[in-house]
């Protein structure tokens, strides 16, 4: 019975393991050993048997949070594999792109700890000048959470749009011309950077013809079709930044890195409410530490995984004071943004509902599109709070919702929990299961608070 | 009490090639003589244990070997000469920072009125 326990987590360890299928073998040899010895141990203590398969089970924790642990080491091994083998392609558009920047920032993997950080401005507002850890790339300048200009754009760019029509030959230039009318923006496109993608402003776009549509879907549905049009070679994207709507190659977007502080004061358990007794200030400042370290994971988990230090090379995060200081590209930023957004947002929700309430998803931010997938929150404290209702509940989602496509890298989706929610980064197919999945053990449970 | 997070991730490492000094262990026996060492004020749970191990071998600190007797597949680790190295380097270094931080808390400790505990350090 528990040998059956132990095999199916140990088999969807090694799903999870990026390792050769010998040094997989190997970890769940060395594991199994564990579990047994752990099991005889409890059950001399006098445990029942399924006690003691749940005890020695819990004790490694999540297999793909674990699997992830393991990762971060084959990580390091795989990266030296991957250079020696990399596609002539990739090396070539790396040469290419970066002949395109002028000052060669880009794709160049800079030194870490260049002194560009002392060029970045003063952040805005009173919060106190952050210990940033100096930026790898070259930094442009510390803004608190998203500006609030570049948000205006945003909310700009989702108006709907009644009539979009326009007939075959129509050239790309002409198409942003139009968007720029009817949104009022500042849009700036990229053109060099385009050219070497060989798209440009007459590239026929193949007419689009839309009804009610948001700004924003017209300009992503524009961008693919250029970028087909002209032989799928770069892909498009768009950013916000200093006001201006930008679009760009994906790629070269992507190498922009900027600095910004986001406050999380309000995310982080606080002492109890004032009417009762002040919580210990050691034990709320350890619960608050705890709860920066976790968010930090969080962030690191399902926000563009894999590309965080220190075993990836893009973006870095840090703490100071309550406020999380983050480096990396705008659509990684704008995906904490959101993130953190809606964590408040069910933080409020269980201020006012109580438990039981899982957070209605929030509306899909245009940053989510490039990967499809999307974070949201989930209030599952009604059925599963505690580490181990957690776990099974986690198992259950990536056995039953999207099986297979749940990595401890994140490559489709994530789950993490977070302050007892449950975050889940995946597909809109998947949350539309998964909120289902979640309505139908609440109906079969019945109402339990 | 048990240690807050924090102070005891920084020395995990230390830990577990402390663990190793005195001879060969396997993973259920690390954890097992790290519980009782601290008297078991550290609990290193098997999720944590088993990839510090393997990073610790990916970077040269310890190495592994098979052993089949006794009919259980086990897989002993031991130090190498580079981890013994580091045991001694670390060790030494964190015995002159309790020292330190000894010093600099004791004044305040005497100003909260707060006995201190008994000397971990000792043995």
């Amino acid at each position: 019975m528990s040998e059956r326990e132990f095999e199916s987590y140990l088999r969807l360890l090694s799903r999870f393991l990026k390792f050769s299928t010998e040094q997989r073998e190997a970890v769940a040899r060395e594991l199994r050993g564990h579990m047994e010895e752990r099991l005889e141990e409890l059950l001399e203590r006098g445990y029942t048997r399924d006690e003691a398969t749940q005890l020695a089970l819990d004790e490694f924790g999540d297999a793909a949070i674990l699997a992830n642990q393991f990762g971060r080491i084959g990580r390091r091994r795989r990266w030296i594999m991957r250079t020696t083998t990399a596609t002539v392609t990739i090396a070539a558009t790396i040469l290419l792109v970066s002949f395109l920047m002028p000052e060669r920032r880009a794709l160049v993997p800079a030194p870490p700890f260049s002194m560009a950080a002392e060029q970045a401005r003063k952040p805005a507002g009173d919060a106190p000048a952050p210990a940033v850890q100096p930026a790898r790339r070259q930094t442009r300048e510390i803004t608190p959470g998203e500006s609030e200009a570049d948000k205006r754009v945003l909310e700009q760019m989702k108006i709907v749009l009644p009539t979009v029509d326009f007939a075959e030959g129509t050239g790309f230039a002409e198409l942003v011309e139009w968007l720029r009318v009817q949104t009022k923006l500042s849009i700036d496109v990229n053109w060099p950077a385009l050219a070497l993608g060989n798209m440009e402003r007459n590239t026929d776009t193949g007419g689009m013809s839309l009804r009610d549509v948001k700004a924003e879907t017209v300009l992503e549905i524009l961008l693919d079709k250029v970028s087909a049009a002209a032989g799928g070679v770069a892909a498009l994207d768009w950013q916000v930044t200093d006001g201006v709507v930008r679009i760009s190659t994906a790629d070269q977007l992507k190498a922009r890195t900027v600095v910004r502080v986001y406050d999380c004061q309000d995310l982080l358990r606080q002492a109890a409410s004032p009417s009762t007794m002040p919580v210990d200030p050691q034990t709320s400042a350890a619960a608050r530490a705890e709860d920066m370290e976790n968010l930090i994971e969080l962030i690191k988990n399902t926000v563009e995984p894999g590309s965080w230090a220190p075993d990836g090379t893009v973006g870095s995060i840090s703490e100071y004071d309550g406020l999380l200081v983050v480096l990396h590209n705008w659509r990684a930023q704008h995906q904490i943004a959101g993130l953190l957004n809606d964590m408040r947002q069910a933080k409020a929700a269980r201020n006012v509902e109580g438990a039981g309430a899982a957070t209605r998803p929030a509306a899909d931010r245009g940053a989510a599109r490039r990967d499809q997938t999307v974070s949201r929150i989930y209030d599952v404290r009604d059925f599963a709070e505690g580490n181990s209702s957690q776990q099974a509940l986690a198992r259950l989602i990536r056995d039953q919702i999207e099986p297979g496509t749940w990595t401890p890298d994140g490559s489709t989706g994530t789950i993490d929990f977070w302050n007892d929610r449950l975050v889940v980064r995946h597909d809109e197919t998947a949350h539309r299961r998964l909120l289902n999945m979640l309505d139908a053990i609440r109906e079969i449970r019945g109402p339990s608070r | 009490m048990t240690f807050g997070r924090d102070l005891v991730r920084g020395s995990l490492d230390l830990m577990v090639l402390s663990a190793l000094a005195e001879g060969p262990l396997y993973g259920y026996l690390i954890q097992k003589r790290i519980r009782e060492a601290s008297g078991n004020l550290v609990r290193l749970q098997a999720g944590t244990l088993y990839p510090l191990l393997h990073k610790l071998e990916a970077n040269g600190a310890i190495e592994s070997r098979w052993d089949n007797t006794g009919g259980r597949d086990r897989k002993w680790y031991e130090l190498t000469s580079t981890g013994r190295r580091t045991l001694q380097d670390q060790a030494g270094q964190w015995h002159e920072y309790v020292n330190c931080i000894r010093r600099l808390l004791n004044p305040a400790l005497e100003a909260l009125e707060v006995a201190p505990q008994a000397d971990p350090t000792t043995t």
